[in-house]
């Protein structure tokens, strides 16, 4: 005769799983609303229409301090939340970034002193160090998939 | 990196042993289940802090677990 017996409750390291995700989604939610913030925040400001101008540079100076304070407390918090393979995987993706910016930007410029490239573009810089950081993460997170 | 070698380990047979997933035991040593799972891999060789954790987990000593013999040369 099989004994009589419960159904086996959720084991504990899977449990204690769950809520160390939902602690590691935290961070996420809150760049989420903080983004959305900003967005909207702009939106209204109307600083595509040149509006931003029209306030006093302290008020300014305060918002975009505001959003670093919140965006830089975010990131802490992140960070703390990551475990060692995550963290692995941010300083490969942080330092490829950072060769693009620091060899990059001179190369670029040094072309563009000797006339065989337009001026350095920031933009383009900015963009160009955010997706190679980006495509350096992602491609960290596949290929242990 | 100074070497590519990487640590074998027996991680997968502990944790088989006693019938956790890899969310059980990532749940255990406080890292995401990717994590558990690159180590059985041998895609990344934990710190010597998550060594220590899991020789504790599974009551072992660590040279038990992890094994850093080089492979004889070809």
């Amino acid at each position: 005769m099989n004994p009589v017996s419960s159904p086996p409750a959720p084991a504990s390291g899977e449990r204690k799983l769950r809520a160390q995700e939902r602690r590691r989604a935290i961070p996420f939610v809150l760049m989420l609303l903080l983004g959305f913030a900003i967005g909207l925040g702009l939106g209204l400001s109307g600083a595509g229409e040149g509006r931003l101008t029209a306030l006093p540079p302290a008020a300014l100076w305060a918002g975009v301090g505001l959003i670093a304070a919140a965006a830089g407390a975010v990131t802490v918090l992140w960070i703390r939340r990551m475990d060692e393979v995550e963290v692995a995987d941010l300083l490969w993706s942080s330092f490829l970034g950072l060769q693009v910016f620091a060899i990059g930007a001179p190369c670029w410029e040094l072309l563009a002193a000797a006339g065989a490239a337009p001026p350095v573009n920031g933009h383009a810089v900015y963009l160009a160090t955010f997706a190679v950081t980006a495509c350096v993460h992602l491609w960290r997170r596949l290929r242990r998939a | 990196m100074s070497s590519r070698h990487r640590m074998q380990n027996r991680l997968k047979v502990l944790r088989a042993e006693r019938n956790w997933s890899q969310a059980e035991l990532a749940g255990h040593l406080e890292v995401s289940r990717q994590a558990v799972n690159a180590i059985e891999t041998g895609k990344h060789d934990p710190s010597l802090t998550l060594a220590f954790r899991i020789a504790r987990l599974f009551d072992r000593p660590i040279e038990e677990i992890f094994d850093d013999t080089t492979p004889p040369a070809r």
